[in-house]
């Protein structure tokens, strides 16, 4: 009996491998028609979009706004799936590997990193975004690059957001306004200020932050060089963290708990928006205000895409235009749910719309528009990030 | 006891593992082995683990040998009770870890000492080699011990002669099982660990999602250097260790 089972797996095995190498003509198909064919014929179907799962108010927006909204609109299901980004991309790289055509996911929430290794293994659709309408909407030089790699038009942008710090007005009276001040109050005020480390993605900016601070514009240019002055600032640093600098939050997640619980009287992220959600919940402290040094903010922006294997990839574009539109755009950049930055190029919408995102209300705790002026710096090259975290554990944490 | 085939089980189990040493293997290159002998945030790696693993582990045994000698003649709910942690997954104890240590000095998750790691790891594993040895306890047979005395010989010669040949083995085994898993665990050190030196698995896990996965190979090297370490160990308990047990409990050599 035994014998006769594993012989039909083995069996099931084989048959499963030799299907999956079908070709799939449809993908040129799908990118060769126009939008209002795709339109049509992803109604009543079900999209299946995986996102990192980590915050409330962003779940909310998806299961509370933009579903409805495409079940209405287009009679579309979405689903949405927590999941890690990086584990999408593990997940679709065996998939490829396996040669499975048609896989589960359709929309996918990526940037950064995991775009950069989408890109390289090839592992998404194509070029979706000449096909949605709504991008034309979408600020050009945002869509363009991905901290530093070029989209290509195989994603489109969801979200533009500015790197900010937090402080709580309780503990902190005169906020620094530069590198330097910020070094002097940590000295004066030891445990109350960290940084993730920098394997998390918060952490690895703050230490950007920190090379476009102290750095020369020459070594800037080149992610081999020595950045002497970016370690001796953080070791400069350290004895006075949080700990004494023997440890750091591993995420962002625990630095935001260490300030909600006033440990440390900082935090920091990409959105500029993102504390108002929090101080309204009650989970940081009230007097929270934003804080942008004067050496600059990076800006960041975040974006959708579909994977390779899609198997409902009309949907999926019909899902991502759906989410540029100016509606759903507003909807995210209204604090009740999310407030994310909006990637669309306000410019380019109808004076209403424009008014409308005007006239979105700002906490106190989000940094007023001239509050960038001139500071917004660019996303350095993906090799930075990879020279940090290799050179920080050996040059900081040790 | 179940008697039944258990070739299908270990056919599944060892396959596994070789079919993963083997796709780790074909990663990776010579050179990515070489590079490891001069990687030193490696090396403090491996020491802290091997750190955190030998004292849970020892630790662990000691108190699970003194409760199992302490419960061989006594029965209840006392017993049960020490069930309770093998139902709360590892995750869950480091989170209680950070629940009730987090303000203390020295023994706080994530400080320079790893009280906490090893305090959570005494925690999850002692039940787990108690309720191992318990049945050994309860199946030894005191007239050795008796026979001893009669014979005149030394405390201690009568604990080694009426219960430690037996017990020897059962307890390096479990010791094993314990040291196998919290040298490359993940998540409680994940949880309660410093940023540096991270536990192997940790750090491995690290090298393995991050960035432009050039770093993978490493990763893999170094699960290949680990998992052929522990092969090995096993491998002398089949064939040295346990043979040596068996001859000193049947009393063929002394």
């Amino acid at each position: 009996m035994l014998k006769k089972m594993i012989g039909v797996a083995a069996t099931g095995m084989l048959l499963a491998g030799c299907g999956a190498t079908s070709d799939m003509p449809e993908k040129k198909n799908v990118l060769g028609s126009s939008y209002k064919m795709i339109e049509q014929e992803a109604q009543k179907t079900t999209v299946r979009m995986y996102m990192w799962g980590g915050d409330d108010g962003i779940n909310a927006y998806i299961d509370e706004y933009v579903a409805p909204k495409l079940k209405k609109e287009h009679q579309i299901t979405l689903k949405r799936v927590p999941i890690e980004t990086a584990d999408i991309i593990q997940k679709l790289r065996a998939e490829k590997t396996a040669g499975k055509d048609t896989g589960v996911i359709d929309v996918v929430w990526i940037n950064g990193d995991n775009f950069r290794n989408a890109k390289k293994d090839g592992l998404l659709y194509g070029d979706i975004a000449r096909v949605l309408p709504n991008i034309k909407q979408v600020d050009a030089a945002a869509q363009a690059s991905d901290s530093g790699t070029k989209t290509e038009g195989l994603e489109a942008a969801w979200g533009k957001v500015q790197f900010a710090f937090h402080y709580d007005q309780a503990s902190v009276a005169k906020p620094p306004m530069d590198l330097n001040e910020l070094k002097d109050w940590v000295k004066a005020n030891p445990g109350k200020f960290t940084y993730p480390e920098v394997t998390d993605f918060t952490g690895n900016a703050f230490v950007r932050h920190v090379m476009y601070g102290v750095e020369s514009n020459e070594t800037l240019k080149n992610p081999k060089s020595d950045f002497k002055k970016t370690w001796a600032y953080l070791n400069d640093l350290k004895p006075y963290l949080w700990k004494e600098g023997k440890t750091y939050p591993k995420t962002l997640a625990q630095l935001d708990q260490l300030y909600a619980k006033g440990d440390v009287a900082f935090t920091m992220g990409f959105n500029e928006r993102r504390a108002e959600q929090e101080v309204a919940s009650g989970t940081f402290p009230k007097e929270t205000r934003p804080l942008i040094l004067e050496e600059g903010s990076i800006a960041s922006t975040h974006f959708l895409s579909v994977p390779f294997n899609a198997p409902n990839p009309k949907g999926a574009l019909v899902a991502i235009n759906e989410l540029l539109s100016a509606d759903a755009q507003l909807k995210k950049y209204d604090a009740t749910y999310w407030g994310d930055g909006t990637s669309l190029d306000l410019t380019k919408l109808t004076v209403a719309q424009q008014q409308a995102f005007t006239d979105v209300p700002a906490a106190k705790s989000t940094p007023t528009p001239d509050a960038f002026e001139g500071k917004v710096r660019p996303e350095l090259d993906p090799a930075f990030f990879e020279v940090i975290r290799k050179d920080w554990p050996e040059r900081v944490a040790r | 006891m179940w008697r039944g085939n258990a070739f299908p089980a270990v056919f599944l189990i060892a396959g596994m593992v070789l079919y993963g040493l083997f796709v780790s293997v074909s990663m990776t290159t010579i050179a990515d082995y070489q590079s490891l002998l001069t990687d030193s945030v490696l090396i403090e790696s491996l020491t802290l683990s091997l750190y955190v693993a030998s004292s849970s582990t020892l630790l662990s045994l000691g108190i699970a040998f003194g409760l199992a000698q302490f419960f061989t003649q006594r029965t209840g709910l006392a017993e049960q009770v020490l069930a309770l942690p093998l139902f709360i997954p590892h995750l869950g104890a480091a989170y209680l870890a950070i629940l009730y240590l987090s303000n203390i000095p020295v023994i706080g998750p994530h400080e320079t000492s790893h009280l906490s790691l090893i305090l959570t790891y005494i925690y999850k594993e002692t039940p787990f080699i108690f309720f191992y040895l318990l049945p050994v306890f309860r199946r030894l047979d005191h007239r050795y011990e008796e026979l001893g005395q009669l014979l005149g010989l030394s405390k201690i010669r009568r604990f080694w002669h009426g219960k430690g040949i037996f017990l020897l083995f059962p307890a390096l085994e479990a010791s094993f099982i314990v040291f196998a898993f919290v040298l490359f665990a993940y998540e409680v050190p994940a949880l309660l660990g410093v940023t540096y030196p991270k536990m192997i698995g940790v750090y491995v896990f690290d090298l393995y999602t991050q960035g432009d996965l050039s770093q993978q190979p490493t990763a893999f090297a170094i699960s290949v250097v680990l998992t052929v370490c522990l092969l090995l160990i096993l491998a002398g308990f089949t064939w040295w260790i346990r043979p040596i047990t068996e001859r000193l409990s049947k009393g063929r050599i002394e």
